[in-house]
């Protein structure tokens, strides 16, 4: 990583970008590099991220771009990292196996031309 | 591990008709011929199967598939065929139905092809509309002509083939206002052709640029539910009306999926890949072409714009409530995105079908459930959801109950007893057992840390001058401690600041005591973990001593509260030289 920190602010944000390492197996330098310029550009920039997507968040709350990613533990639902700090949601176990989960099987009829299958 | 995904294949977007209401509208010329209808198909299969991806249904639509050549359509079909028998195993095994080629299509045409759809046993969706005196008004040829006796010619044609064969009509205003025709009409295909009524569906519309119907109100939708049922209950369309005619708000469709980017697709046959019929030309559900693409590229844009879309039209608070948002998953996201909306322009409808159908009962997971949709497609709230108690099954009682019974393990738990200000940000501390959410902060050596206690915390014991604040410093670093050989986190230092101290100095918000601590963190500053956050937590010697009372006298309360209770914030030190 070529980022040379000079103030507070970059080592605070560098050292939130390696945070995102412990969470995701795939933030590639190029991400990495996005997401370190992105929280810098505005202090009211965000990052959130599932398990399976990263957001940059701009100040008015617009998604400006998601990654797919990929998760590195268990420990965790979700993250979000703002101005000097980062919010980390524990992984909720469900009580029970949810049957509902994208179980479907059809394409829905659509438009106002029809397509259901058999 | 294998994925799986339903295929929608448009071999040609050319179609021999033209209905008023057509989402395509201008798309369903094709003139250019060739050899690429089975070719794509062909393609596109082995790239996904490259990749590990299997689709568990190909579906051809249009335009209008019956008009291509004989060939091409036969082969097609033929191809489909056998990759259903090809794959046969590694589709039953995963939980899909095996399914035979399948159309969908306006039946205009559909004699040219009869002996391949005999051959293969294609099944057959077709498009009528009802009443079918509006079929002549709507669903008209290229040229403006009439369609409606050639297609039940057709549809008796297909009385001599057992195969599949059914058909579906779309509900807007205008048909409403006639809906006892459409009732008669119904009884009239069931009676006099070989349609099987009872797996009809119908779909309610939506409003489309340029389209000349009217969408039903969601009062209307429910009417024509309501009205339906009255007149097929307790007849032979019993199952039907019951069951399939409106299946399409059930969890067997794709609008059950928390995200349909991951499992619905649509090819064209220029490899251009869409979510689906209504996404079809549509850029915001364009995922990619898989001659250009990667299967990753697709994949990767098809899931990321259906999240962003659900994301970006927010949650409507009203379904964290209904108990129904398991089956509903808040609606197709097309029409989401049409409507600006964000829940599904069938709400009303859906919540009767699923009031009327045993099947679906209202969530008594709903805390859970809502949970895990958010998390997955509105991250920012979930916190907000976060389900409260995980035991409910436990014989033991949860904390919660415990505290509500104590009056004095609240304070020991309150959310507003203590206030952390660092530079210009505020925290409300929690306990640290209780809280959903763990923040984590950077605090710099040139940073002002002032805590707030609320007042009259201090003085809740019978000697206040004896009380004091009681701060806590353990770093990210673990160790293993004590009789338990528990790894816990390094105790760093305990303060405790005396009552008649704290109370001294001015504060600048009226109902807090107010104390600087920025020094006494400094003073530690060579002692923090810089890899893992560090822990700071507050109480008072009064309430950590009755913590400890409480833990020696109440076995669950020690089972639940093993670990350091108190408010707390977790930090990193940033020092000048780490730059």
């Amino acid at each position: 990583m070529k980022i040379i920190p000079k103030t507070y602010n970059e080592i605070i944000r560098l050292k939130q970008c390696y945070s995102l390492t412990d969470y995701f197996k795939d933030i590639t330098e190029e991400m990495f590099q996005e997401i370190y310029d992105f929280l810098g550009q505005n202090q009211g920039n965000s990052i959130i991220a599932t398990t399976e997507m990263l957001s940059l968040i701009d100040q008015s709350g617009n998604i400006v771009k998601t990654y797919p990613v990929t998760k590195a533990n268990d420990d965790f639902d979700s993250l979000q990292i703002t101005h000097n700090a980062i919010s980390i949601l524990p992984h909720y176990t469900s009580s029970y196996s949810n049957t509902y989960d994208g179980t479907s099987s059809n394409n829905n009829n659509n438009n106002n031309n029809n397509n259901n299958n058999s | 591990m294998t994925k799986f995904i339903h295929l929608l294949y448009v071999p040609t977007m050319n179609c021999n008709m033209q209905c008023k209401y057509c989402y395509l509208k201008e798309n369903t010329t094709d003139l250019k011929q060739d050899d690429m209808y089975l070719k794509t198909l062909k393609y596109a299969v082995a790239k996904f199967k490259q990749a590990d991806i299997v689709p568990f249904n190909i579906s051809l639509h249009g335009g209008e598939v019956t008009t291509l050549s004989q060939k091409d359509f036969h082969d097609l079909i033929e191809y489909i065929y056998n990759y259903y028998q090809t794959n046969k195993d590694i589709i039953t095994q995963n939980g899909f139905k095996l399914g035979t080629p399948h159309i969908k299509t306006n039946l205009l045409n559909i004699q040219k092809h009869l002996d391949t759809i005999k051959k293969f046993n294609v099944s057959i969706s077709g498009s009528l509309d009802l009443p079918l005196s509006m079929h002549d008004k709507y669903r008209l040829t290229k040229g403006g002509g009439k369609t409606l006796k050639t297609i039940l010619d057709n549809i008796k044609l297909l009385e001599t083939i057992p195969n599949k064969k059914k058909v579906s009509a779309t509900i807007f205003q205008e048909h409403f206002q006639k809906i006892d025709e459409i009732i008669k009409d119904i009884k009239y295909l069931d009676q006099n052709t070989c349609l099987d009524m009872n797996d009809f569906n119908f779909m309610i519309g939506f409003k489309t640029k340029d389209s000349p119907l009217t969408p039903l109100t969601e009062k209307n939708q429910v009417k024509f539910y309501q009205k339906m049922r009255k007149a097929f209950l307790n007849t032979n369309l019993d199952y039907g009306v019951r069951y399939k005619w409106f299946a399409e708000f059930t969890p067997a469709y794709c609008t059950n999926c928390d995200n349909c980017g991951e499992k619905f697709f649509l090819l064209e046959r220029n490899g251009d890949i869409y979510s689906c019929v209504r996404g079809q030309k549509n850029k915001a559900f364009y995922y990619g072409n898989i001659y250009k693409d990667s299967v990753q590229t697709i994949m990767n844009n098809a899931k990321t714009k259906i999240y962003q879309i659900h994301n970006q039209l927010g949650f409507n608070r009203e379904c964290a409530s209904c108990q129904y948002l398991y089956l509903c998953k808040t609606g197709c996201p097309y029409v989401k995105k049409l409507y600006h909306q964000n829940k599904s322009y069938t709400c009303a409808l859906q919540k009767q079908i699923y009031k009327d159908n045993e099947e679906y009962p209202k969530d008594i997971n709903n805390d859970e459930d809502v949970y895990l949709y958010l998390n997955k497609n509105h991250p920012e709230l979930a916190p907000t959801y976060y389900p409260k108690n995980q035991s409910q099954n436990s014989d033991i009682p949860s904390l919660e109950t415990i505290i509500n019974q104590d009056k004095k393990l609240k304070d020991i738990y309150s959310s507003d007893i203590f206030l952390l200000q660092i530079d210009d940000k505020t925290y409300k501390l929690q306990s640290q057992i209780l809280k959903k959410q763990r923040d984590i902060v950077y605090i710099t050596d040139k940073s002002k840390i002032t805590l707030y206690i609320k007042k009259g915390v201090l003085e809740n014991t019978d000697y206040p001058v004896n009380n004091s604040l009681y701060i806590m410093l353990l770093s990210g670093q673990l160790v293993v401690y004590g009789d338990e050989q528990r790894p816990k986190q390094r105790h760093i230092m305990t303060h405790q600041i005396y009552k008649d101290i704290v109370t001294k100095h001015q504060s600048d918000k009226p109902n807090y005591y107010q104390i600087n601590i920025t020094n006494l963190l400094k003073m530690y500053q060579d002692d923090y973990s810089k890899d893992k956050p560090n822990n700071l937590f507050f109480t008072t010697n009064a309430l950590r001593d009755y913590h400890y009372l409480k833990q020696k006298n109440n076995a669950y309360y020690h089972i639940h509260a093993m670990n350091l209770p108190f408010q707390n914030i977790e930090f990193y030190y940033i020092k000048e030289d780490q730059s």
